[in-house]
């Protein structure tokens, strides 16, 4: 009762306190200020450091005794191999896992989004390697890998597709297509049920209209279902592709530091503990931020998708 | 040959039957509106004529071809939707013409169609809008548009109506009728709004539980409705249906007690006996509220106390109850007129009408009797054929 009669006075007091708009105003910066407050503290400050320590010669444990060495780490990263072979295995892991995650997502989607018995079972089934903690699937995937007891070479021998176990995980060529593998056996689901929701969305009289006009099952999906759930693939495109940059996890459990399939993020975190290099490793931290920056950026011109749009 | 019929149409979901043993012939070039409740199957029917559901059984015929296996878009058949189903990502000009581009039409062919429909709708200038773009209305026209351009043998309407505020809903209301009329298209038009189905329609088609329970022109269902269902459903405010009970039939007259009102004298109804129940239908418009003195002689009395009065302008609503009956039981009435009566609520009043002016039903609902001349008939000749007995006081 009190605060109300005050509101009350204050707001039909013209030469009193605050307009109503003003207030407002500064009732939202209130709201926002905790948000802010800890967006800083983890975001912005973490980042602007590793960018005042990649200007560096920082090592690990001895920051404090680090000089300012201008742009040199950002010189010799450049002329360094092993970072564009990094940078070409991320590009090969995100595009490739990516892509076969959407087309298979989508597929996985119709069928989830069709009318048939168990429909809620194969729902929650499709969802378990989700769900599944990424070290178990990563160590599960290495070990099915295995080239003296692994399942996949004892499949694949079965069926007659090789003759001879194949090490997958210690053959140049074939640990990245192992990786990008399971990778797109775990994250295929999250594709899935991003692409479902969109699909429910749809009208069903949409659907029927299509009917009357005669269009076959293959055009409704092209003409019709593609073109309405386009902008939701798209956010779901760039959120994976911005995960699949910044892969670390799966490619250390399963092959560690191997070159064949070192990304960016693990040449970063090389060089940052094993190297104990904290400037050249926050030089290479800092580069990852652009590219998937400059990624994100082509990719919504691309797209022609509002960053408003991408953020609902 | 009509321009759709339907025989022994049965629908089935599983095991609930939605439909049965509907049969219809649809004459070529009429407006025939399919009403009733929600639930009695009249969507189903459209949507087994469309093809967008396949009939358990029977045979439907489109323009003399048995259509009741083929695919909808070979059953030369447009349907307006109640969601209008517009395509949103294609532009208003896309919505019409991509059926059309399937089907094959060459791109002129497909120009001139679409701009004749849009002239007629009126819609020319939002050939290029999406359909977010649009009002409400505007996509009605739009969803009107893309079912013309296909010049179909049968339109069919879902409801098309009921997504639009009350003014837009009779504009496109005789939008469609002159449409219908200019373009002598046959239709057949689904909606659960009976004043629509009234100010629409050649032929209602009044379905209840899967079945049709009457099939005719618009005063004929109000003047000579088949059973207590259609006499409700039919007509705003609806009819009043009052108990009566069957005191002597012979083959001279047929005397009845009606509930908190007294005897009434009418004429012989063949195959009731005393002591028989019936019902009394009767349109509030032939009620009047006055005096049982100077009334003519003809009329029945009923004392009932006012409860509530609606003044609509043009016409004036009392809702009344009766006196209680026999029973102890209290009746609901309502009397509209055009003049306002002046009554109050809590007002005791007499509800006058011609005897003349009662429907009878029989206890299974069915019609025994209806006005002679039907209910806007001229009650003094009504009156003539039947008159009412002094009405002995309510109870006795």
């Amino acid at each position: 009762m009190t605060a109300q009669a005050t509101v009350h006075r204050s707001a039909g007091d013209p030469s009193g306190a605050m307009s109503l708009a003003r207030r407002r105003t500064r009732a939202a910066w209130l709201f926002l200020a905790p948000t802010l407050v800890a967006l800083a503290a983890v975001g912005l400050w973490p980042l602007a450091r590793t960018v005042w320590l990649s200007l560096t010669d920082a090592r690990l444990g001895q920051t404090g005794l680090a000089r300012f060495v201008g742009l040199d780490n950002y010189r010799l990263l450049i002329g360094d191999p092993e970072w564009w072979n990094a940078v070409w295995n991320t590009l090969v892991f995100a595009v490739g896992s990516v892509a076969i995650e959407t087309a298979l997502g989508v597929v996985f989607a119709l069928v989830m989004n069709a009318r048939f018995r168990g429909r809620t079972l194969v729902r929650a089934a499709i969802l378990v390697p989700w769900a599944i903690p990424l070290v178990v699937s990563g160590k599960m995937w290495a070990w099915m890998y295995n080239d003296l007891y692994g399942v996949v070479n004892a499949a694949l021998i079965g069926v007659g597709l090789i003759s001879a176990p194949v090490a997958w995980l210690a053959d140049a060529d074939l640990a990245m297509v192992a990786i990008i593998a399971t990778d797109v056996w775990k994250t295929t689901p999250f594709m899935a049920l991003l692409v479902l929701a969109a699909l429910q969305m749809v009208p069903n009289d949409v659907y029927e209209a299509a009917r009357l006009d005669g269009v076959s099952p293959v055009r409704v999906f092209f003409r019709i279902t593609l073109p309405l759930i386009r902008p939701v693939l798209l956010v779901a495109i760039i959120f994976r592709t911005l995960d699949a940059l910044r892969i670390f996890d799966l490619v250390y459990i399963m092959t560690s530091n191997s070159r064949q399939t070192a990304t960016m993020s693990i040449f970063a975190r090389r060089e940052l503990v094993e190297f104990a290099d904290v400037g050249y490793g926050s030089a290479a931290s800092v580069l990852i931020f652009l590219i998937v920056g400059a990624v994100t950026l082509a990719y919504l011109r691309a797209a022609r998708l509002r960053p408003e749009e991408a953020a609902r | 040959m009509g321009a759709v019929s339907l025989r022994k149409i049965t629908k089935r979901f599983g095991g609930v039957e939605v439909l049965r043993d509907v049969d219809l012939e649809i004459a070529e070039g009429s407006l025939v509106v399919v009403v009733g409740p929600s639930g009695c199957g009249k969507s189903t029917l459209l949507r087994l004529v469309a093809g967008l559901e396949e009939a358990t059984s029977g045979v439907i015929e489109i323009a003399g071809r048995d259509v009741t296996r083929l695919p909808p878009a070979a059953r030369r058949i447009a349907m307006v939707f109640q969601s209008y189903a517009l395509y949103p990502h294609m532009s208003v000009y896309d919505n019409m013409a991509f059926g059309l581009r399937l089907a094959r039409h060459d791109k002129a062919a497909i120009r001139a169609r679409i701009t004749e429909a849009a002239r007629m709708l009126q819609i020319e200038h939002l050939l290029e809008r999406k359909p977010r773009a649009l009002s409400g209305g505007q996509r009605q026209r739009v969803a009107m548009g893309r079912a013309l351009v296909r010049e179909p043998a049968v339109f069919l309407f879902d409801e098309p109506l009921s997504n639009l505020d009350a003014a837009l809903r009779v504009g496109m209301r005789l939008e469609i009728a002159r449409l219908q009329r200019e373009l002598g298209a046959t239709m057949l038009y689904v909606t659960h709004d009976q004043t629509e189905a009234m100010t629409l329609a050649q032929t209602i088609v009044v379905m209840r539980n899967g079945g049709i329970e009457q099939v005719g022109a618009p005063l004929e269902l109000y003047r000579r409705p088949r059973n207590l269902f259609v006499a409700g459903f039919i007509g705003t405010p609806a009819m009043n249906v009052l108990p009566a009970r069957v005191s002597a039939s012979d083959s001279e007259v047929t005397l009845l007690t009606i509930a908190g009102g007294g005897e009434v004298r009418v004429s012989p109804l063949a195959g009731v006996r005393a002591g028989e129940h019936l019902s009394v239908g009767l349109r509030p418009e032939r009620i009047r509220l006055g005096a049982r003195e100077g009334a003519p002689s003809g009329d029945a009395a009923l004392a009932a106390t006012v409860a509530h009065v609606e003044h609509l302008g043009a016409e004036t609503h009392v809702y009344l109850n009766t006196a209680a009956d026999a029973e102890g039981k209290s009746h609901p009435l309502t009397a509209s007129s055009r003049e306002p009566p002046d009554v109050q609520p809590g007002q005791p009043v007499t509800a006058l009408f011609p005897v003349g002016a009662c429907h009878l039903f029989a206890a299974d609902g069915n019609a025994l009797s209806t006005p002679a001349g039907g209910d806007d008939g001229d009650a003094a000749a009504a009156a003539e054929r039947s008159t009412a007995a002094p009405a002995p006081p309510a109870g006795s």
